[in-house]
């Protein structure tokens, strides 16, 4: 079985004379799969997600969704694969303030033709289908609907997000630290019910948290420090020569394959490193 | 399509702020139109005040100043034409007609116009319509007026109305001519011209009430009165000006000439249409002047426009990247800022056309009695769609600015969001 992703000697950096944010040699991720991505604040996370929903390019390397290779396909076709395969949920302010929950659920289809069409499969209408979604998600009740989105709790807001990345079947679905601002018991409640939607429609799922409890959860995890072989993030703090390869702590006990490239990496890192980055690149709050 | 739905919606999200740049912009394109179709209609109107006349004769000025006074009873006349002249000029070779006009007497603010009654058979306006008399006829008797159709309304005069004519042009002239009082004999129908504001008599009518004021006043021991005046000799010594009508268009150059250089008196010969080009030439300066400024005002509209999208535009860097992540492309979200400002720019121009309409309908009545301008309340015409189509123009430029923002801005940040 072909994997939904494949990335291969992939390099990516914001600006051009800045430093590599993502350095990944390999990774895979088979349909179905339910991905779980940690790694600390300012590691490149949320990067490493809008590399995989084709809206920033790597400067080197592959990147392989559903088998279309992003790098090489033109910036409109990738937005249009983007809008047909891929539902995306934000961490927080997910909504579109102006247009109430229906019209944000079933916006997707106003994108793409394809989601249009799946979901019409499923339901009579599109909003027959957001209905249907948002019944899933426990957000049925019919006083909720007439809403404002802006009058909802942050939780209520989280799950239309979830809905509305559901809409159409995307075969890949990115979420980044949907769950951050929820509390424990609706965090697991939020998190079934994701599984249970990507179950049902045979959806893979790519979940960036901070939250090692729901780690259990998924498939499989992606520590991205461990993978990621820029270190330029914990560069940032220090004072050192440019000649001198830094290795953070968390880089201390990595895999093999880490260790194999970690001089390349730090080669690779170095040249943009002085003085001047500490600028571009502040420590997080 | 789908994103000018979005932008619809995201206007009438910031209904408040919308509002306020929808109405400016309407302000701002109602005084745009307004100026224009003010200037337009005066223009016309007073194109249309005389036709059919090929030359205006009176005495040397310019001929701005003679038609502004002949035609449109604006000014005074510096000098008089002698009666002998006007005989020679009404008995040179192709001149079809004449009708002579003498003004300087008013009653109540209105000009008092002596004539023959060639006026009405000769005169013309509009698309070379003659006058017409609603009521009565024209005058016969020596102390006979025929009234201009606003001069009858205004007043409030009907046929058998006795009328006293004041000296001079005075609102409130203390010299009247009261010995000498006028029958309403004939009422005029409305020409939309300074005909209607005209009080109409015979020359031989201003000749006799100027019996005996040949100093400027009535001087004492000489009144004559008006039964008196009737048996005494009125032919009038001078007059004002001359309408001439000729039998062929190809003879006005020559006779215009030949009046020029009358020997005996020095005349000015105008062609109507070069005097009324000549006017222009002078009031277009103000004109366009009036015409810049209120492009102006809506150029400022419409930067109220650019600041209130480019404000906005901070608080909606979350909503680019969600429409990035579901998508849409980066032109697509530069077309949604620009649809708000295509949809502001067009309600406000919807609602500026609605504005200035509405104004024109309820000031008409007024307009018409001060000015003698006839607002037309139609659409608008192909002058004004240009102009408004260059007001839509710059509205999609000046969006293009936000657009180009936010247009960057979804391209370099991505779906990071940076708040
Ligand atoms: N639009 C951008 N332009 C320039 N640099 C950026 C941009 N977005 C992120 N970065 C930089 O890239 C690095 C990785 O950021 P990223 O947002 O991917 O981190 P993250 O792992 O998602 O962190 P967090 O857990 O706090 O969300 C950071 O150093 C950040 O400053
Ligand atoms: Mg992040």
């Amino acid at each position: 079985m072909t994997p939904v992703i494949r990335l291969h000697e992939l390099r990516f950096r914001w600006c051009a004379q800045g430093p590599d944010i993502l350095a990944i040699d390999a990774l895979e991720v088979s349909a179905g799969e339910r991905l779980f991505v940690e790694g600390p604040s300012g590691s490149g996370k949320s990067t490493l997600l809008g590399l995989l929903a084709g809206v920033n390019l790597p400067q080197q390397g592959r990147i392989e969704v559903l088998r279309q290779p992003l790098d090489q396909l033109s910036p409109a076709v990738r937005d249009r694969f983007r809008a047909d395969h891929i539902g995306y949920i934000f961490q927080l302010f997910n909504l579109i303030p102006y247009l109430g929950i229906i019209d944000n659920v079933t916006l997707p289809a106003r994108f793409s033709h394809r989601r249009r069409q799946r979901a019409l499969a499923r339901s009579p209408s599109l909003t027959a289908e957001a209905q249907r979604l948002l019944a899933h998600l426990d957000l049925d009740q019919p006083g909720l609907l007439r809403q404002p989105v802006s009058e909802l709790s942050i939780g209520q807001q989280q799950r239309v997000a979830a809905a509305r990345a559901l809409l159409g079947s995307p075969e890949l679905l990115i979420a980044d630290e949907p769950t951050s601002s929820l509390d424990t018991d609706r965090r697991r409640a939020f998190i079934e019910l994701l599984f249970a939607e990507c179950a049902e429609m045979g959806s893979t799922l790519v979940f960036v948290s901070h939250d090692p409890s729901l780690e259990g959860l998924f498939d499989r995890t992606l520590r991205l420090p461990e993978l990621n072989r820029a270190v330029h993030h914990q560069s940032a703090p220090m004072q050192r020569s440019a000649s001198e390869p830094v290795v953070a702590p968390e880089l201390t006990a990595p895999s093999a394959a880490a260790t194999a490239t970690r001089a390349t990496a730090a080669t690779v890192a170095a040249p943009g490193m002085p003085a001047e980055q500490s600028e571009q690149q502040p420590p997080r709050p | 399509m789908a994103i000018l739905r979005l932008a619809l919606q995201s206007l009438l999200n910031r209904r408040f702020t919308a509002l306020l740049t929808l109405l400016s912009i309407a302000l701002s394109v109602a005084l745009l139109l307004g100026v224009e179709r003010i200037r337009t209609e005066a223009r016309a109107s007073f194109a249309n005040t005389l036709s059919g006349t090929d030359l205006i004769v009176g005495a040397r000025s310019g001929p701005v100043q003679l038609m502004l006074y002949a035609v449109f009873r604006i000014g005074n006349a510096t000098n008089n034409i002698s009666w002998q002249s006007y005989q020679e000029i009404a008995a040179m070779p192709r001149v079809a007609w004449t009708v002579p006009i003498s003004l300087g007497d008013s009653h109540r603010g209105f000009p008092v116009l002596g004539t023959s009654s060639a006026y009405f058979d000769h005169y013309r306006y509009g698309r070379n319509k003659p006058l017409v008399l609603v009521k009565g006829e024209r005058f016969a008797d020596l102390y006979d007026a025929v009234l201009g159709a606003e001069v009858a309304t205004q007043l409030g005069y009907r046929l058998g109305d006795e009328i006293v004519i004041a000296h001079g042009a005075g609102d409130v002239s203390f010299a009247r001519h009261e010995d000498k009082p006028f029958r309403v004999v004939g009422i005029l129908e409305r020409t939309g011209t300074p005909v209607d504001r005209s009080v109409h008599v015979s020359l031989e009518a201003i000749e006799a009430i100027h019996l005996g004021w040949e100093g400027g006043a009535p001087m004492r021991g000489l009144e004559i009165d008006a039964e008196r005046a009737r048996r005494m000799d009125l032919t009038p010594k001078a007059i004002t000006a001359v309408l001439v009508g000729l039998d062929s268009r190809i003879a006005t150059f020559a006779l215009q000439r030949r009046i020029n250089d009358y020997p005996q008196e020095p005349l000015l010969a105008v062609l109507p249409g070069v005097a009324l080009s000549e006017l222009w030439s002078v009031i277009g300066l103000a004109e366009h002047a009036l015409l810049v400024v209120s492009a102006f005002v809506v150029l400022v509209g419409l930067i109220g426009m650019l600041t209130a999208l480019l404000i906005g535009l901070e608080g909606r860097r979350r909503e680019l990247a969600i429409l990035r992540s579901l998508g849409a492309r980066p032109t697509q979200v530069l077309g949604l800022i620009i649809g708000e400002a295509l949809l502001l720019t067009l309600l406000g121009i919807l609602t500026g056309v609605v504005l200035l309409i509405t104004l024109f309908a309820l000031g008409q009545p007024l307009i018409e009695a001060r000015l003698g301008l006839q607002l037309g309340l139609g659409l608008p015409k192909l002058r004004e769609w240009l102009l408004l189509a260059a007001v839509v123009a710059t509205g999609l430029l000046v969006g293009l600015i936000p657009g180009w923002r936010a247009y960057r801005i979804s391209l370099s940040n991505g779906l990071a969001v940076r708040l």
